[in-house]
């Protein structure tokens, strides 16, 4: 008997699905979405967890530059789906399925990957300060105290209590769970504490944004994305459930009540976000709008949510904030990076 | 009855129990980790442990650049094998494989090597995020481990022994969570923090695309995730001995009793996931040194006294 092979099958029945989301393609990010809630496959936090990487839409050459490099992290076996268009979803998932049952087929990529040594191992330094998942230590060109595999060593700097630390050039996203599509925030810092930031959406242009059938399927995607961030993910299913209802033409006003209710009677919640500042405003203040928006209290959307503007500013937002604020930060301003005019970035 | 010929009944369980621990707690963290997908509201609840070790076992395993691989497996391996040694001393029904006279140290001496493993598996990896994720366990440890102290200690004090077996001999009459439910509930939350889990999941969290085990996959992920497992299974299990009055209990054997009481404590630690979201660091760790370590002074205090009067 092939154990391999049975293994493999069974692992094929649940494969974990790392999306990357391309700016101008959210609808193709929700039906993908969708598709892997109906099938009960899990969500992946990043490349070592995947074994399918799925790429919701046509990316642009920066985006897949960054996709190129993240599919050279994703360990054997593994499937890649470009997912252009609406319809063929479904079909390109059990594909992959198919193709991580393929014994034949990941039994040569797994030698043909230890083999060439250069792609899951990381044996050569990656180029570009945006490549991969924004996980590794992304040195600048200005490294003063020596050289490790060809990586120059993270250089000291003042920080906010007086100390000399390291400081890391890391760039957030645009790979990243519940992170906006396309949108990179390169962050130096020092421990988990944000020092400089500078925010940008990768290819930038053009984009015909979506148009979303309803205000409140647009503001539960965004609740499921920070109650994600929050690490609250039994709400955070249930927001993502209403939202592909609502996708679908259900009625769901009732149990988005519940869920909104829910949500505002988490006193831990309240707790663990209160005092964040966003610009003006806080991080409790913009999730409190985002919860009227979906009762459809209010309509509109907070002003901050105006693509690139909001991109640029975000930035700003983060500067001198820890690491975990940050993500809540960008995932309550939640900018929609679908509405990126051209020529910036 | 100083007349009557003493046995000496053996109070350790026999040598090969040693073995059958290992198996015995794999089939409880499976049996867990069902629970958990039902109650994740996964489809196929019963195979998702099965198709997850399947993935793991045949993924490949990775290195980053200039990483301490060394450091990182050894991390990784550390948090199976602190949580087996810590439940050498969980008595299963009457008797553990290990009666040692400090069961209670020796219990808190394993689980704070969990500490160190996580701190090692996130610095092995030389990624900005995994460093970060081990750095947060290491503060969680600041905010956890002294309330977790003193609720352990209270139970010992309450049975002033810090052997298992007497602490559950000492519950015949009334169960401790009774007359010390504040240690019970600081025991609680510190198990969850001490197996990163529920709403103290920082270190390997979302927001930081798995935090200390974002460059783990294959078996690493899975020696790693399975300790993981392991160690909230066993944290659940000493509550009972501890607080819950061991195998005591009307019809069923000893052996049944632990069992129904350790699903219990689990079950509560599942819905605790589920419930809250996840607490940051900064907010935990003045939420422990605030209200945590004194509420749990206060309850050593009041145990003592207790103690001090009865005696």
């Amino acid at each position: 008997m092939d154990l391999t092979a049975l293994l493999l099958r069974v692992a094929a029945r649940r494969p974990h699905v790392l999306v990357v989301a391309v700016p101008g393609a959210t609808a193709v990010r929700l039906a993908v979405e969708a598709a892997l809630a109906r099938r009960g496959w899990p969500i992946a936090t990043g490349p070592a967890d995947a074994d399918v990487l799925a790429v919701a839409g046509s990316s642009g050459p920066e985006l897949a530059a960054v996709v190129d490099a993240v599919w050279e992290q994703v360990p054997a076996p593994r499937a890649r789906v470009d997912l252009a268009a609406l319809a063929d979803v479904d079909e390109h998932l059990e594909a992959a399925a198919a193709l991580l049952a393929d014994v034949e087929r990941q039994r040569t990529e797994v030698v043909s990957g230890n083999a060439s040594h250069g792609a899951h191992d990381h044996s050569r330094p990656r180029q570009g300060d945006h490549a991969g998942h924004g996980a590794h230590h992304q040195h600048h060109h200005h490294g003063h105290g020596g050289t490790v595999a060809g990586l120059p060593m993270a250089e000291p700097g003042p920080d906010r209590d007086g100390l000399t630390l390291d400081r890391l050039h890391v760039p957030l996203g645009p790979v990243l769970p519940d992170w906006p599509a396309g949108l990179v925030v390169r962050v130096t810092l020092q421990g988990d504490v944000v020092q400089e930031a500078s925010a940008d959406v990768l290819d930038a242009g053009p984009a015909a944004p979506f148009e979303w059938p309803s205000a409140p399927a647009r503001e539960l995607d965004g609740l499921a994305r920070f109650l994600g961030v929050a690490g609250w993910s039994s709400a955070a299913g249930q927001a993502r459930r209403l939202r592909d209802a609502a996708l679908d033409g259900d009625r769901i006003e009732a149990e988005a009540a519940a869920l909104v209710r829910r949500v505002r009677r988490s006193r831990t919640l309240r707790w663990l976000v209160r005092g964040i500042p966003a610009g003006p405003t806080d991080v409790a203040a913009l999730l409190a709008r985002r919860l009227d928006a979906i009762e459809g209290v209010s309509g509109a959307s907070p002003e901050l949510q105006q693509g690139h503007l909001a991109a640029i500013e975000l930035a700003d937002l983060l500067v001198g904030t820890e690491l975990a604020s940050a993500r809540l930060i960008v995932a309550a301003v939640d900018p929609d990076t679908d509405r990126v005019e051209a020529g910036h970035g | 009855m100083g007349e009557m010929p003493v046995v000496p009944e053996p109070a350790a369980l026999p040598w090969w129990w040693a073995l059958l621990l290992p198996v015995l707690l794999g089939v409880g963290t499976w049996l867990a980790l069902v629970g958990d997908a039902v109650c994740s509201g996964e489809r196929a609840a019963f195979a998702v442990p099965g198709r997850e070790a399947a993935r793991l076992l045949v993924g490949q395993r990775r290195r980053t650049v200039a990483g301490d691989t060394v450091l990182g497996r050894i991390g990784g391996g550390v948090l199976p094998v602190a949580a087996l040694l810590a439940a050498a001393v969980l008595p299963l029904g009457e008797r553990p494989v290990a009666d040692l006279s400090v069961g209670v140290v020796w219990f808190n001496a394993m689980e704070v090597l969990a500490w160190a493993a996580v701190w090692m598996v996130g610095w092995g990896a030389n990624s900005a995020l995994g460093l970060v994720g081990g750095y947060r366990f290491v503060a969680q440890g600041l905010a956890y481990e002294l309330p977790h102290m003193f609720a352990i200690i209270t139970a010992a004090l309450g049975a002033a022994s810090l052997r298992l077996t007497t602490i559950v001999d000492a519950q015949q009459d009334l169960w401790f969570v009774a007359i010390m439910p504040v240690a019970f509930v600081v025991y609680l939350v510190s198990a969850a923090a001490m197996a990163f889990w529920g709403p103290f999941d920082a270190p390997v969290g979302r927001d930081v695309a798995g935090g200390a085990a974002v460059e783990l996959s294959g078996v690493d992920r899975l020696v790693f995730a399975g300790g993981r497992w392991l160690l909230l299974v066993v944290a659940a299990a000493m509550a009972v001995p501890l607080f819950l009055g061991g195998g005591a209990g009307p019809l069923l054997p000893a052996w049944a009793w632990v069992a129904v009481k350790t699903a219990a404590v689990l079950a509560l630690l599942l819905w605790l996931r589920h419930r809250f979201p996840t607490v940051r660091m900064d907010r935990y760790v003045e939420f422990a040194w605030v209200v945590l370590i004194p509420l749990a002074i206060a309850q050593a205090l009041a145990v003592a006294l207790v103690v001090l009067g009865g005696a």
